[in-house]
This record gives structure tokens, C-alpha cells and sequence, in this order.
């Protein structure tokens, strides 16, 4: 028996949509940078090239976040931690039995909690890309899942 | 590397676990209710910053003569009032609330860009030292008006570099948040939040960074121009150089009227989430609301001749401007409509942000009035550079920008700080400031209408009365604000606990409301177990 949970960050645009929006936007503008380039006021274009620019670096960006994923895998014995980035991906693997999970709580009210995986002085960071209650509730659940130090729950039907 | 999740997750121990504290914690944010917190409280200041220039400038128009300033003073008062008030009090309190609520209101952890955020955030602190600074340099402060013509922006001293630079930043932070929110709206959404789906608010502003987007690099080439013809001789502006000064006023309204939009649009998304709330009942035509404040944003970019009727233009045009700003009038006319079926039979209750949001539909209507008639040219050149201008644009901007900022503020403070305000000191707020803005401005359509011009400090004694009244509106209503800020600092230092829906017997609609009691959607699934 074993569990997977799939961890991706939200990413609403396709690479596809990216484009058709960037696209779209730089034409829209670009309409009335060229009429004002037309009536000799080129430096209109100059500043609509350096937004345009600032859209496309942030929208590559953020397109290249939600490439960042996590799978976990978790039998009776092992919890693997897959991360997926850009460059590869990179495996953890944790004895079940001794491993920990662990939610810090945010360091102030509206910070960011933190949700790790910890075993044999090895930390490894789960979810940091989601929300503060997507990351309360995986916490929930992994807790249940893996139990606490020197304790493996039995893996049944999921009831969280 | 707080919300960008290094890619390696094994190298977490950054400055996450040690959190910053003091001045620090500001100064690297990129947490967004950090960084709303920041763009909002520095609205504040400058509220009250440009709010100080008012007085001074209705104290010297309380009674006619010259009794306080040099005319030169009083005419950079009145430029730097509204730079002020434009870029340093309406555009931030709008990006500010964006960044609070937008990425709550589509599920995301955060904007799309923290570390861009933060340097849009911190832009504005030199952007605004700058232009308070060119009142302290030889020559003073621009004071040709916050519209730029040259050649009277010409002549403005030493200045004149440091007002051109600080607009310049300016408009960068502006692009800044618009890029950041329009991305993170459209890559950040949390799975089954479609962009129909979205709250209000959040479609105003997506709305809104596409305007943004299309104007800013006009604003930046037209002050750019300026520049030139000011230090390199060039002659985009100058007649004696083949150039021609009515063409920066095309390219300023082009970015001026969208501008103005731009500052009202937001607005509109708050009171559109905060009317259903405290009517208990769904948003009227909510659909039609989206293709209404579309369809205002793309008349936006075909109107901006009516601020020129003066200056003379071709009849066609004359009344191609004329027909399409009355246009604006029909999506404006749905969105009231719809505003109001939506309280028509609703069990109504009268909580300070329901006050303003109430207050903004009948007060910016009459602004929405005034410039249907502004917008008739042969009227318009009776009232073109009178007081009747200045009253159309305050109406617009004040009971409606700035009281949907106040709306909005009041209707999140309670989930931002966790406490309830003081309701009563907020009423009072709200009656004081809806009383005298129009002490305040309506008697301006008075002395307009009987041709007092705008922009000077001393006028004919037939004006005296009306603006005796004004003035004193004008006292009451910026004593009053105090209390806003009174009622602001109690409710981050503490008070009652705030419900998690914070506004009991009321429905709000939207993700931020739902917290922290589990959110429907969510970005992690787990797969079918596999034997
Ligand atoms: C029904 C909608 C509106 C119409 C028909 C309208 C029409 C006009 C017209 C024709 C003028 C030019 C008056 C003149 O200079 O002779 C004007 C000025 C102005 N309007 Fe509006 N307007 C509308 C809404 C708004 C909104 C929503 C705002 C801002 C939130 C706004 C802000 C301004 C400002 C700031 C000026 C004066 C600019 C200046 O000369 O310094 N207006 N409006
Ligand atoms: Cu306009």
C-alpha cells in the first residue's frame, strides 16, 4: 500500500496562454505607442519597449515557478520526496519509522509557516509554494500519514 | 528568497528561520500583506501630506486678496497637490489594497513577483522625497499645474529636472504593480478559480493593469520630451522649433483620461463587493458588471479630446469626443442601475463600510453628472477653466476614489489586524466626511457656473461668500480625516477579536472570507493509490 501526493503551484496559464497574452498586450499597447510614433513622438516607443520588456522578464518568471514541483511518495517503510525543477529533479528518501513532520508556525502574524521533513538531521522543506491553509491541511494530512518520530501508522484509506 | 521557494529545497535555512525584525522586516518585505501594509500606510501620509497643501490653499481662498502667499507659492501648492494626491494618495491605496487582497481573493500564496514588489513599494519613498524636495530649491516647486503644458511647465526653475525624474519613478512603480498584479492574476489563480469566477475587485484591477499598461510609457515619453526640449534643444513641444505644444496635451490626455480611470475602476470593484454584503443579497447583473467596467475602460482611450475643447478643433472632432464621453456614460448608468437592484429589497444594515460605499453611489453620480455636462462642448466653454472643472473632479475623486479606498479599508481593516474597530468613531468619520465634502464641493459648481477660474489664489469679492462656505467645508473635512487615522492606529493596536468572517450576519462573497476555515480550492492532489 502506499500514498502519493502531488505538489505543483498554482499555474493558471499554459505556455501556450502565456503567449497568446504577452501577445496580446504587447500589440494592444503597441497600437498607441505607434500612433504617437507616427506623429514624431517616437520616445513613446522607447519607454513601450522597456515595459514590455519588464512584462515579459515577470511573466517568464513566474511562468518558471510553476515549474517548481513536489511528489511524495510514502509506503510502509519509505517516504520519497521527489523535486521536479527547470534543472531536474532531485530525489530524498526517508525511513518512514524515523522521520518527522514538522509545520513551523509563521515567525508573526501574516508570515509564512514553513512544512518540513525531517529525519537523521536532514531537513527537506515540503509545500512552500502553496497557501498558508493548502499548507495547514497537507501538514494534517502528512502527519497522519508518516506519523511521529519512531512511529509508523498503518497506511489505510485515507480519512482526511 | 522568502516566497520565491529556492529551487533546491534542501537549502532552506535563509533568513526564514530567523525572521527579520525593526526596520528590517520593511526594508526586505516580500511578503504582500507586508508590502499592502506599506503601500497603504504610506497612502496615509501622503493623504495628509497633500491634504495639508488643501488647507493651506483654501486659507488663502477664504477670502479674496492675497492674505497668506505669493501667488507663485499658492500655484505650486496647487500643482503639487494633486501630484500628491494622484501618485502618492489614490494610485498606492489602490495597489496597496491589490496587494492584500488580490492574491486571497484568487488563492494565490503571494503576488507573482515578491522581490519586484517590494522595489515598486520602495521607489515611492525617493520618488516623493523628490518632488517635496523641489520646494526647497531656487525657483520653487512646478507650479504650471499636475498637467505639464509646456511652455509654462518650462519655465518652472531648478526644479524642473527633479520633477520629471520623480514622475519618471513614479510611473515605474506604477508599472511595477500592474505588471505584478495582472500576472499574478492571470498565473496565479488556484486550480477551479476561472477567471469568471474572480471577485470583483479582482477583475477591476486586472482591468485597471491593461490601462496601466497601455498609458504609462505615454506618461513616460511626453515628460521625457519635456526634458529634452527643456536641456537638448530638441522641439517635440516648441513652436519656434517646428514643434507644437497642443500635441503634449494630446499626448497628455491620451494618458490622462485613462489615468482618471484608472483611479476610479478599483473603486468600483470595492463598492461592487461590499453593497451585496450588506444587502444580503448577491450582486445584481454581477456579469454585466465585468463587461461594464471593459467597456468604460475602452472608451477611456477614445475621449481624451474633451479636456481640449478649447483649444480649438475641427467640428468633427469636436463632437466625435463629445458623442463618445457620453458614451461612458451608459456603462457607468448600468453599474449604478445594477448597484442599485442590489440593495433594492435587501435587508440593508448600515455598517461604516456600507456608509461609504452608499455615500460613493450617490456622490460620485453627481460627479458622473457634472462631467456629462463638462462633456457638451458649447457648455464646456463656458465652463472650461472654471471652478465647475474642479468641482467635477473632486466629486469623482474624492466621494469616489478616496471614499471607495475608505469603503475598502474599513470593510478589510477587521481581517488585516484582527480586532474590530471603534464603529462609532468610524460613523462619525463617515458622517463628518460625507457632510462636508459636500459643504466642500458643491458650492464650487456655484462660483464655476458664475465664472470664477481655477487655479488662482485671489478672486472677485461677488465669489466671496460661496467661498467662505467651501473653506470652512474644506476645515471640517480634513479635521475630520484625523479620525480616520485615530480610528486606523486603535484597530492595529488592539480591540475586539475579529470573527474570522468578521462581519456577522452577512454573506461575503470571496475566498478572503472563507479563511481560515478550510479554502475550496487547493493546489495539491493525491493521486489514486496505485496496489
Ligand atoms: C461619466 C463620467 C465622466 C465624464 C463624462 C467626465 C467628463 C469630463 C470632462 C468633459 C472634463 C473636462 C473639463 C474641462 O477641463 O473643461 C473632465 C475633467 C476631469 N475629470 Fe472627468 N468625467 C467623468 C468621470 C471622471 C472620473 C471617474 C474621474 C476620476 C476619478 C474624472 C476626473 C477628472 C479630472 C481630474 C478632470 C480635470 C483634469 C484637469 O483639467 O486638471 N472624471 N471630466
Ligand atoms: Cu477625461
Amino acid at each position: 500500500m502506499e500514498q502519493r501526493i502531488e505538489l505543483a503551484p498554482n499555474c493558471s496559464l499554459t505556455t501556450a496562454g502565456a503567449m497568446i497574452f504577452f501577445g496580446s498586450i504587447c500589440l494592444f499597447s503597441l497600437v498607441f505607442a505607434v500612433f504617437f510614433v507616427l506623429q514624431g513622438f517616437w520616445p513613446v516607443l522607447v519607454f513601450w519597449a522597456l515595459e514590455m520588456l519588464a512584462l515579459g522578464a515577470a511573466l517568464l518568471a513566474s511562468m518558471r515557478r510553476g515549474k517548481y514541483t513536489q511528489t511524495l511518495l510514502i509506503t510502509d517503510s519509505q517516504i520519497s520526496l521527489v523535486t521536479r525543477t527547470r534543472q531536474g529533479a532531485q530525489k530524498q528518501e526517508f525511513a518512514r519509522h524515523w522521520a518527522k513532520v514538522r509545520l513551523r508556525s509563521p515567525p508573526r502574524r501574516h508570515g509564512t509557516s514553513r512544512l518540513t521533513i525531517e529525519s537523521h538531521g536532514r531537513v527537506y522543506e515540503v509545500g512552500s509554494f502553496l497557501t498558508e491553509e493548502d499548507r495547514t491541511r497537507l501538514a494534517r494530512r502528512l502527519r497522519y500519514l508518516v506519523g511521529g518520530m519512531n512511529e509508523s501508522p498503518p497506511l489505510e484509506i485515507d480519512r482526511t | 528568497m522568502a516566497q520565491s521557494h529556492a529551487s533546491d529545497a534542501a537549502h532552506h535555512d535563509d533568513h526564514h528561520d530567523q525572521p527579520a525584525t525593526g526596520i528590517k522586516r520593511w526594508l526586505f518585505a516580500t511578503n504582500h500583506k507586508d508590502i499592502g501594509t506599506m503601500y497603504l500606510v504610506f497612502s496615509l501620509i501622503m493623504f495628509f501630506i497633500g491634504g495639508a497643501m488643501a488647507m493651506l490653499i483654501r486659507a488663502e481662498l477664504f477670502q479674496p486678496g492675497l492674505q497668506l502667499m505669493q501667488p507663485e507659492f499658492f500655484n505650486q501648492l496647487t500643482t503639487n497637490h494633486a501630484l500628491v494626491m494622484i501618485f502618492g494618495a489614490v494610485m498606492p491605496a489602490f495597489v496597496g489594497l491589490a496587494n492584500w487582497m488580490v492574491p486571497l481573493q484568487v488563492g494565490a500564496p503571494d503576488m507573482a513577483l515578491p522581490r519586484m514588489n517590494n522595489f515598486s513599494f520602495w521607489i515611492l519613498p525617493f520618488a516623493f522625497t523628490l518632488l517635496l524636495g523641489t520646494f526647497f530649491v531656487p525657483g520653487g516647486a512646478a507650479a504650471g499645474g499636475w498637467t505639464l503644458y509646456p511652455p509654462l511647465s518650462l519655465q518652472t526653475g531648478d526644479s524642473f529636472p527633479m520633477l520629471i525624474f520623480a514622475i519618471h519613478m513614479m510611473g515605474i512603480s506604477s508599472i511595477m504593480g500592474a505588471i505584478n498584479v495582472i500576472v499574478t492574476i492571470m498565473n496565479m489563480r488556484a486550480p477551479g478559480m476561472t477567471l469568471l469566477k474572480m471577485p470583483l475587485f479582482a477583475w477591476s484591477w486586472l482591468i485597471t493593469a491593461y490601462l496601466l499598461i497601455a498609458v504609462m510609457p505615454v506618461l513616460a515619453g511626453s515628460v521625457t520630451m519635456l526634458l529634452t526640449d527643456h536641456f537638448f534643444k530638441t522641439s517635440f513641444f516648441n513652436a519656434a522649433g517646428g514643434g507644437d505644444p497642443i500635441m503634449f496635451e494630446h499626448i497628455f490626455w491620451f494618458f490622462g483620461h485613462p489615468e482618471v480611470y484608472i483611479m476610479i475602476l478599483p473603486a468600483f470593484g470595492i463598492i461592487s463587493e461590499i453593497l451585496p454584503t450588506f444587502s444580503r443579497k448577491p450582486l445584481f447583473g454581477a456579469t454585466s458588471m465585468i463587461y461594464a467596467i471593459a467597456s468604460i475602460a475602452f472608451l477611456s482611450f477614445i475621449v481624451w479630446g474633451h479636456h481640449m475643447f478649447a483649444d480649438g478643433m475641427p467640428v468633427a472632432a469636436q463632437l466625435f469626443y463629445m458623442m463618445s464621453t457620453m458614451l461612458i456614460a451608459v456603462p457607468t448608468g448600468v453599474k449604478v442601475f445594477n448597484w442599485t437592484a442590489t440593495m433594492w429589497r435587501g435587508s440593508l444594515s448600515f455598517e461604516p463600510p456600507m456608509l461609504f460605499a452608499i455615500a460613493f453611489l450617490f456622490l460620485f453620480s453627481i460627479g458622473g453628472f457634472s462631467g456629462l455636462m463638462l462633456a457638451i462642448v458649447p457648455a464646456d466653454f463656458q465652463y472650461n477653466q472654471t471652478y465647475f472643472v474642479v468641482a467635477h473632479f473632486h466629486y469623482v475623486l474624492v466621494p469616489g476614489a478616496i471614499f471607495g479606498i475608505m469603503a475598502g479599508v474599513y470593510y478589510w481593516l477587521p481581517k488585516w489586524t484582527g480586532h474590530m474597530y471603534s464603529m462609532a468613531l468610524a460613523k462619525t468619520h463617515f458622517w463628518l466626511s460625507a457632510i462636508f465634502i459636500n459643504v466642500l464641493f458643491f458650492p464650487q459648481h456655484f462660483l464655476g457656473l458664475a465664472g470664477m477660474p481655477r487655479r488662482i489664489p485671489d478672486y472677485a469679492v461677488q465669489f466671496t461668500d460661496w467661498n467662505m462656505v467651501s473653506s470652512i467645508g474644506g476645515f471640517a473635512f480634513g479635521l475630520s480625516q484625523v479620525l480616520f487615522a485615530i480610528v486606523i492606529v486603535q484597530c492595529i493596536r488592539g480591540g475586539k477579536k475579529a470573527s474570522a468572517k468578521v462581519w456577522e450576519g452577512t454573506n461575503p462573497t470571496g475566498l478572503e472570507w472563507t479563511l481560515p476555515s478550510p479554502a475550496p480550492y487547493h493546489s495539491f492532489s493525491t493521486a489514486p493509490e496505485i496496489h
